[in-house]
Formats: C-alpha cells, structure tokens, sequence
C-alpha cells in the first residue's frame, strides 16, 4: 500500500488556537464571573461590548464549528421540523437547532444569552435570525442598520446614521447591563482591536510570498481569533505567535502546500465540512489558496480620533456590505498583489451577501485579469447539497486548464 | 394613451402587460418600480408616471446569467423581464432595498440592463427607530433629486396633485377590499395590478369608469364559500388566486404587495412637509418582513387581517428563496395554530400553478368546508 504523500503542514500554534476557542467557548458557560453574555453578528462593533464587560459568544462561528464538527444537518433538520425552509441559511438554522435541541449540539449549545446586538453589514438573514432568537428568550435585542453601500465609501448621511445608533447601542447596554461605558476602556480595548487586525493583515499579507506559508484552511481556522476574540490581549498574543511562525516559514522557504506549483485566490466562506479534504484535492496537486476575500474581512481598521465616526465608518463599509464593482476591484487587486494564476469562488447557496453578485463578479475578474475561474455550488455547513463526484471532476477540469497555461508560458 | 374601457383592459394586460406602453415608445414618461414600499410620489412628482412591474412567470434564462437559481424568483424575474426587453419603454427604474435579493438587484440592475435611469431608494431596514427618521428622510431627498434630475423638469413639483391623485388611486382600490364586499379576489388582484400599470391619472379614470361593472361583478353566493387569506410577498402568478377560488374558496382578503398592500396607508400631513409626509408614509406602510419592526409583531398583524375579513384559512404564497418571509413563516404558524386557523404553504418558483399546486389547495378547501 503506498503512503498518501502529505498535502498539508500543520503549524505550531494549532494547539494554542485550540486551547484559546475552548477558553472562549467555557468562559462563557463556566466563567462568566457575573458578566452579561450577548449573542452577536460576527460583522458587529464588538469593541463597546468588550470595554463594558459584556462578554459576546458568536453564533455564527458557532455554526461553521457544527459544520466542521458535521453535526450541522442533523441540527438544521431539528429546525426545518420546526417550519424553517430548507432553504435558508444553514448557519442560522445549525444554531437555531442548538437552542432547540441542545443535545444534539455540541457542547451542549452556547451559554445562553442576556441580549442579542444584530448588525445588518453581512446580510439580512441575521436579522430574521436575531429575531426569532428574541422571540424565543423573550430577551431584548438590539438591531444596527447599516445601509448598503452602492457607491465607493458610505455616504456621510449613512455614517451619521450609524453613529446615532452606535450611541443608542451603548445606551441600550448600559440599560439592559447597568454598566457604564468608559471612554478611556473603549479607547484601550479599540487599541486591542487594531493590534490585532494588524497583525492579522500581516500575517495574510506575508502570503504573498513563494511557496505561500498559509492555504487556505489555515486562514480559515485562524481567522477564529479575530472574530471572536477582537479587541483582546488574547487575540493579540495569539496573533503574534502566529506571526512569528509564519515568518519563519517564509524565511526558511517552507510552503504550506509542498511543492506549491499554482496560486490560487478563494471567494467565499469555508466549505466547513470539508474543510481538508476538499483542498486536499488541490493541493496534492500543488495548488495553494495564497489569499482569500472572507478572511480579510475582519481587517478593517478603526481609526484613532473620534471613535464613533470610525466605528460607523468601518462597519458600515465592510466588504459585504459593498456592491460589484469594489468587491470586483477587490479580488482583481488580490490576484495581482499575491501574483495568483487563477480564482475558486465559492456559490455558497446559505450566503445570498456573498453569493448573489457572484456571476458578475466572476465576469469582471476574469475580463480585466485574463485568469481562469471556477464557480462551485455548495454551501457552508449543509453536506446535502454537497455533490462530492461532480466537484471533484470541476476542479480537476480547473486544475488541467491551470497546467495547460502554465505550460504555454 | 387609449385604455380600453371597463374590465375588457384586463384580459388585454395579462396576454401583454405592457401593450399600452409600447404603443407610445419613445414617447413614454414611465418609472418602474418592482415594489409598492416605493412611495409612487416620489416617481410622480419628479415628472414621470409611475408603475409596478410585474415579474416574469414563466422561467428566467437571461436572468440566469446575473443571478443564481438560489435568488427569489421576484429578483429573477423582474430581471428577467428586463434583459428580454419587455421594458425597453421605461425612462427608468427606481430600485429598493429591503431585503438581499433586493438589495443586491439594485447594485446589479445597472451592469445588466444598462438601460435608463436606475435608482436605488436605500431604505433603512428599521424605519421605526427615531435615529432613521433624518436618514429616511434624506434619502427619499436624494432619491427625488436624481429623478427628477433625469425627468428634466424646471417647473416646481406638484406634490399637492401628486399626493390628491395616488391617494385617489389608493382609495377606490381600498373600495375593492371593503369588509364583506362579495368581490372575486382574483378579481381584485387584476384590477390591483392594472390599476399599476397605468398612469395614475389614466389609473384613476379607468377605476372610476368600471365602479357600476364591479357592483355586476358582486356576488353573494361567494359569502356562502370558505373565507381564505392570502398572504405573501408579490405574487407572481395571478393564476394561482383563479386556482384557489375555482377550487371552491373565496379570496375574502389579502395581505399581499400586489394586493391589499397597495391601498395602505394615507399619506399624511403632506401639505406641511412632503418628504416628512412620504417618511411617516414609508414607516407605516404594513408591508415588508425585512424590516426590523418590534412595536409591529407580524404575528399580531396577520391576525388582524384575517379577523377583518373573517378568515377561516390562510394561504401562504411565498416565493422561493425568500428569506425574510420564510424566516417568519414558523412564528406566524404558531400564532394561526393558537387560534386554531388552519393554513396551507404554496411556494412558487418561476412556474405556473401545476396539478401538484391545484389538488393540494383542493384538499385545504375541502378541509376549511368540513370545519363548518
């Protein structure tokens, strides 16, 4: 029997990242030391929550760890049984089954929440999420809107109105929490957040060099930290562990794919459930994912000065929460800055945000780069829709076409 | 334009929606809008007639090419309508945001149809809160500004016949859903949408001229059958409503955008303030579950509505992949079970009503006739 020739180096700093989520997930059951805990959108302003000692868990990390754990189906059934179309998100139905059905999830479910803060930047499916978790705890629920954004930058009508509500979400948790926001802690904890997002671009960004020291699965599992734990000293050290260690990868010239041959840019969340073995099928064949548009979506930066203004600024202008033509610009400078020989994007069937503009985009990218693209269906957390043989053979089809050009050349 | 008098126009508008338009085209002052959370003023008052358009119904090849199968079939369809040129005729559109399909069809709308004016209105998804009011407000402005940019127009707007007219409009068709009134409800739908796709003032004229053909239409023995609700987003397909009372049922009410939506609310206080008018109008228009609205539970609205017209059963006709709908659906079933009213889920794609559709709607029927 041959040996399967490893497509994968693990980094150091796996354990600690595994020791720093189970932390954060027991912290919230075990060590709450009579800290409110708030159920948030990942794209959320989390930096006000943290500066008053709330402590946010996130259900939507928690629906790609049902995912990765493969126990999402069983608990997107438990919620269709309840009337939830097949249809709609499997995150919000793998979490919406946890708080039906604990047992079937793991860790029992997450700790259960005092409040909801719902930020509109991703999607409007957290809304209606949101919504029938408020209807469920009968506990208060705090909704930010954040208009779309169809030109280049939010419009100062839309940062305006942000920011009122940013004030009226402090407002709202000093309510419902009795805890009074400091501006000197929101200061401290906003520097937190930028410590890490730095570090975090920096460790994407030192992808660029060849072989990469990252694929894509590493990006994925890494970005946990910077969702989860944004603004502090634990993401920050974890940050700079990991840091340190990509920079020695690329110093002494180890890829993360051995034998990197090709280049690739990704568009879209994690196919969770097969987080490994679906990039597996490309990187036995030496194709790394240097760079992708979800993880750098958590590396916008809060600017110093009045903090407000910037946190409405930021939030409001995510990726997102951005039409075609920047999201387009997007990747076209992403490809050119990790110098990639062809994109992957991912029409996640969940994701509508990600997923509606995808066709165009893909359109544009190919028209200004000249570079092959793949469009595969499937989705973030539900295997059913999942069709194993028939992406196998897309990709290898994509992977010929990348050997072929890379032969001409 | 020449409309055709009384109920003959619908039977003309249903083979071709548009007929009337393309007569004048090149010509035509027409703004489509694919939603009635739109304020029809502010179309009108820029200088340009404003119409609801009404999504394709027989699949969307062309609009598959811009947007994924997994995309609600009013996006795909409206989309579609649009690239196979139905509507080449509009000087514009104004498009909405509410919920993703919608909002990302405005940001697509430009790159794939590249035709007229295309406007976004960016409404604040929860228009209750007092921090959207200024929001709200200016964005209407905005939106104004560049129709009316568009349309040209120097004169001053004449928002005091604007608001007189549609509110005219919105009245004589909330005249069709007067308590008890034994009207049709596919009936009514048709006439809803015709009345959309005309120019207001040609609207309001054909409405006036059919008010002594509806009271022949009214029927008595229509009472005596069971009392359904619709309830929905757009209903693509108006054939389904026909499927429902042929089946033995009447359509004693609706709650739908293409429907009873489109005769709420009075705008008010427009001789003051009209963008503060169209705000207030925009915060109490009953429609979309996109919106964040706790001081209006929807389980507690749809109740009402079926309590008006003394529902004995609801139909849910939503479309396929739409989120926001889907998402309240499971709340609004309990809310109906607690009352002991029973309920049927219809979900359309971009389909005609199929035997499947009919014999299922059948067996609900037969089921509301052996509750009496």
């Amino acid at each position: 029997m041959t040996e399967r020739k490893p497509a994968y180096r693990k980094l150091r700093t796996a354990k600690e990242l595994q020791r720093l989520m189970q932390r954060h997930y027991l912290e919230g059951r075990y060590l709450r030391l009579g800290r409110p805990v708030a159920w948030v959108t990942s794209g959320a302003p989390v930096e006000p929550l943290r500066a008053m000692g709330v402590l946010p868990i996130y259900p939507e990390n928690y629906g790609a760890l049902c995912g990765a754990q493969r126990v999402a189906v069983t608990l997107c059934q438990t919620a269709e049984e309840r009337g939830y179309s097949l249809d709609l998100c499997s995150y919000a139905k793998s979490h919406l089954g946890s708080v039906f059905d604990p047992k079937k999830a793991p860790m029992s479910g997450l700790p259960k929440p005092d409040l909801l803060i719902c930020c509109g930047n991703i999607c409007d499916t957290v809304i209606k999420w949101y919504q029938a978790l408020a209807e469920h705890y009968g506990i208060p629920l705090f909704v930010l809107d954040t208009p779309f954004v169809y030109g280049e930058a939010p419009d100062e009508a839309a940062v305006a109105y942000v920011q009122e509500q940013l004030e009226d979400m402090v407002a709202f948790l000093e309510r419902h929490t009795r805890r009074r926001l400091r501006l000197s802690r929101l200061e401290e904890v906003v520097g937190l957040s930028r410590e890490a997002t730095r570090l975090w671009t920096e460790i994407r960004m030192a992808c660029k060099a060849r072989p990469s020291p990252l694929n894509a699965p590493d990006l994925f599992v890494n970005m946990a930290p910077i969702v989860v734990l944004r603004g502090t000293p634990e993401a920050v050290r974890f940050y700079q562990n990991l840091k340190a260690e990509v920079e020695e990868r690329v110093e002494q010239g180890i890829g993360a794919v051995p034998d990197e041959r090709y280049r690739l840019l990704w568009d879209n969340i994690a196919i969770w459930y097969r987080l490994y073995g679906f990039y597996r099928i490309f990187s036995e064949q030496g194709a790394c994912f240097v760079v992708d548009t979800y993880t750098g979506a958590w590396s916008a930066d809060l600017q110093p000065g009045d903090l407000f203004t910037s946190m409405a600024r930021t939030y409001t202008g995510v990726l997102l929460n951005q039409g075609v033509g920047p999201r387009a610009r997007h990747m076209v400078n992403l490809a050119r800055e990790f110098q990639v020989d062809g994109f992957v994007m991912h029409l996640n069937r969940s994701c509508k945000p990600y997923s509606l503009p995808q066709l165009e985009i893909k359109r544009i990218v190919q028209e200004e780069t000249g570079l092959p693209g793949l469009l595969l269906e499937a989705d973030h957390t539900d295997s059913r829709v999942y069709a194993e043989e028939p992406i196998r053979t897309r990709v290898q089809a994509f992977l010929e076409t990348l050997a072929a050009r890379s032969e001409a050349v | 334009m020449r409309v055709p008098v009384g109920l003959d126009l619908l039977e003309g508008l249903e083979k071709a929606p548009f007929a009337l338009w393309r007569e004048g085209e090149g010509t035509s002052d027409a703004v489509g809008a694919l939603c009635p959370c739109v304020p029809a003023e502010l179309i009108h008052a820029a200088g340009f007639a404003p119409i609801l358009v009404p999504a394709a119904v027989s699949g969307a090849p062309l609009a598959d090419a811009h947007l994924p199968t997994a995309c609600c079939a009013l996006a795909r369809g409206a989309l579609e309508v649009a690239l196979r040129g139905d509507l080449s005729f509009l000087r514009g559109v104004i498009l909405h945001r509410t919920c993703d399909a919608m909002t990302f069809l405005g940001d697509l709308w430009p790159h794939a149809v590249r035709q007229g004016v295309a406007v976004v209105l960016n409404l604040p998804r929860q228009p209750e809160e007092p921090s959207a009011a200024a929001y709200l407000r200016k964005e209407l402005e905005r939106a104004f500004g560049e129709l009316r940019r568009a349309s040209g127009a120097a004169d001053p707007p004449p928002w005091e016949g604007t608001f007189s007219l549609l509110d005219r409009r919105r009245a004589l068709l909330a005249d069709l859903y007067r308590p008890g009134r034994p009207l049709s409800g596919a009936l009514r739908l048709r006439i809803v949408r015709a009345a959309h796709l005309l120019p207001p003032e040609e609207g309001v004229a054909w409405l006036e001229s059919i008010l002594q053909d509806l009271a022949r239409q009214e029927d008595e023995t229509l009472t005596r059958r069971p009392r359904v609700l619709l309830y929905g987003p757009t209903m693509t397909d108006l054939a389904l409503a026909q499927c429902v009372e042929d089946a033995g049922a009447w359509i004693a009410g609706d709650d739908l955008c293409n429907g009873w939506r489109t005769t709420q609310p009075r705008v008010r206080g427009a001789e003051r303030d009209p963008f503060q008018a169209l705000a207030r109008w925009v915060v109490d228009w009953p429609g979309c579950p996109a919106q964040h609205r706790p001081a209006r539970p929807r389980a507690e609205r749809l109740l009402r509505r079926v309590e008006e017209v003394g529902a004995e059963g609801v139909i849910f006709v939503l479309a396929r992949f739409c989120d926001p709908y889907a998402f309240d659906y499971p709340a609004l079933t309990r809310a109906l079970a607690v009352r002991g009213i029973p309920h049927l889920l219809l979900e359309s794609e971009l389909t005609t009503p199929a035997g499947q559709v009919r014999t299922r709607v059948q067996a609900f029927v037969e089921t509301l006739e052996a509750r009496r």
